[in-house]
């Protein structure tokens, strides 16, 4: 059932191994990114309360 | 330098030059690598074209136990020196460490069924690898399951500390049991015994991943230095 | 807004929604005692696979059953110490549609992401995939059924001192017909005849259920509420 998504030499193994992976490293570089974004944006606005 | 480097302000100034590049390394590495691997390595002869999960599967199990190593080290001169930014440094390394295992698992199993014909066995290194998973998500969840979060370094630090037994197990359980997953061909010595054209895309990714690491590790520093000055802040308005 | 029926229903099912959100530390608790069984199951039998797929299939469903229990025995003790219990006592709604309405809140929000883990932990022991899917659906009707029944004994000890887990005692026994219905369609699968006879069995037993566990549950809530 699963041959027809054999693409070329590439079986199914290698493109979910290869696609799970990349996408989730992606998906953490997006969250650890946001919250970069967030916690400086957090300090921030403290230190313009401050000031 | 570990004593310069461990004022925050400093380490700070010091990694903000090298972060950009870093980024841009570890793409330029990694893509090379997708290339390399994929399309110009060649295939193995009992294996086919399914020994190309190779290429990633070996470099997150690596780093899986590489990273963890790190945690353990830092915890160390937590204990000893009580110098709150080793924790800061242990606590960043650990979620991608916990993704590192989890993919190497996930990558295993897809390895393993075409090549073995089941998606998992109880041999050593795979039942220790799972024990590496459960220690990073118990690493996670004891620095954080406390109502404050820095009382949760200590025990954090001390279970990491204790975990560390399970890394030569990992490394030497090809040696030591007779087991279903391959024996060591690259750290071994008498020197790597894999094929040379299979050793540079592999070495290529190895590289890739780790500027990646120590880019993400960064960020993530970065992210609880500012959150701990945010709470030391709001502390001294009152 | 109009105080009928369907309001009251809703903002019940919204309540209990929200106190399971808050309170995750159950399905992390239940999650992490599955993952404890599971692990040690191989470790302690040697990892020989004849023996595994002899035992596989029990292991998943006792790992199951048994993180299950302690959980179960709570689902009337917070409403009970902060004095719900009495509100719904006292409420237009029916003592009985409340727990019925508590027991499938239960059912959806902690069970059903237990199911989630079966098929991880299957593979993890070498189950077929026809298998790991009959497995799904005996556990997502018989988990209702094992709610209810533990609804039942958990309202029966509602008023000793906490701490006593005598409810697997009780649950145990009456939860034998799920045990032998739900064995009965995996034997059935493994040998290739038709599962469905064992799954209307099991359907049945779980209907029964759903009527008289509100009954006896609503009849111990009442008597442990006016002790």
């Amino acid at each position: 059932m699963f041959d027809v998504l054999d693409f070329g030499k590439y079986n199914l193994y290698i493109w979910l191994s290869y696609s799970i992976s990349f996408t989730s490293i992606l998906i953490y570089f997006i969250i650890i990114h946001v919250r970069y974004k967030k916690a400086s944006n957090l300090l921030k606005s403290l230190k313009n309360k401050k000031s | 330098m570990i004593n310069y480097l461990a004022n925050p302000n400093r380490f700070l100034n010091f990694i903000k030059p090298i972060e950009f590049s870093l980024g841009v390394l570890s793409v330029l590495f990694i893509f090379i690598g997708l290339y390399l691997s994929l399309f110009n390595s060649p295939e193995d002869y009992q294996q086919g074209d399914t020994v190309r999960i190779m290429y990633i599967h070996v470099p997150f199990a690596w780093f899986a136990s590489s990273l963890y190593f790190s945690i353990s080290i830092a915890s160390i001169f937590f204990l000893i020196w009580k110098h709150p930014f080793a924790d800061i440094i242990a606590r960043s390394i650990a979620p991608l460490g916990l993704i590192f295992s989890i993919l190497t698992i996930l990558t295993g199993s897809l390895w393993g069924k075409p090549m073995w014909g089941t998606w998992w066995v109880w041999d050593a290194r795979l039942t220790s690898m799972l024990i590496l998973c459960i220690f990073y998500f118990a690493y996670i969840g004891i620095s954080n399951a406390f109502p404050r979060k820095i009382d949760g370094s200590k025990p954090a630090a001390i279970l990491a500390i204790v975990g560390m037994i399970n890394l030569p197990i990992i490394k030497f359980s090809v040696d030591w049991w007779n087991t279903l997953h391959q024996p060591a061909s690259i750290i071994r010595f008498d020197g790597p015994s894999i094929n040379q054209e299979m050793l540079i895309p592999l070495v290529i990714m190895l590289l890739g991943f780790l500027f990646m690491s120590i880019f993400v590790i960064l960020k993530n520093i970065k992210t609880n230095l500012i959150l701990k000055k945010y709470q030391s802040e709001l502390i001294k308005i009152g | 807004m109009n105080i009928n029926f369907k309001n009251i229903l809703i903002a019940l099912i919204e309540k209990e929604f929200k106190s399971y959100l808050r309170s995750i530390n159950n399905l992390t608790n239940m999650i992490v005692f599955m993952i404890a069984i599971i692990i040690l199951f191989p470790l302690t039998m040697g990892p020989s696979e004849e023996k595994l797929t002899l035992v596989s299939n029990a292991i998943v469903w006792i790992a199951l059953i048994i993180s299950i229990i302690p959980t179960l025995d709570k689902i009337y003790i917070g409403d009970f110490k902060n004095g719900w219990l009495e509100q719904y006592y006292f409420s237009p709604l029916l003592l009985e549609i409340i727990i019925l309405i508590k027991c499938f809140v239960f059912w959806l929000f902690l069970i059903i992401p237990l199911s989630i883990f079966i098929p991880i932990f299957s593979i993890l022991l070498n189950i077929p995939f026809l298998i790991i899917f009959w497995n799904i659906i005996i556990f997502a009707i018989g988990s209702l059924g094992f709610c209810l029944i533990g609804s039942i004994c958990s309202s029966l000890t509602l008023g000793t001192k906490s701490n006593n887990l005598i409810s697997p005692l009780l649950i145990l026994p009456l939860a034998i017909p799920i045990f032998i219905f739900g064995n009965g369609v995996v034997e059935a699968v493994k040998s290739n005849y038709d599962p469905l006879p064992n799954l209307y069995l099991l359907i049945t037993v779980c209907l029964i259920l759903l009527v008289i566990s509100p009954l006896i549950s609503a009849y111990s809530i009442k008597i442990a509420l006016t002790k």
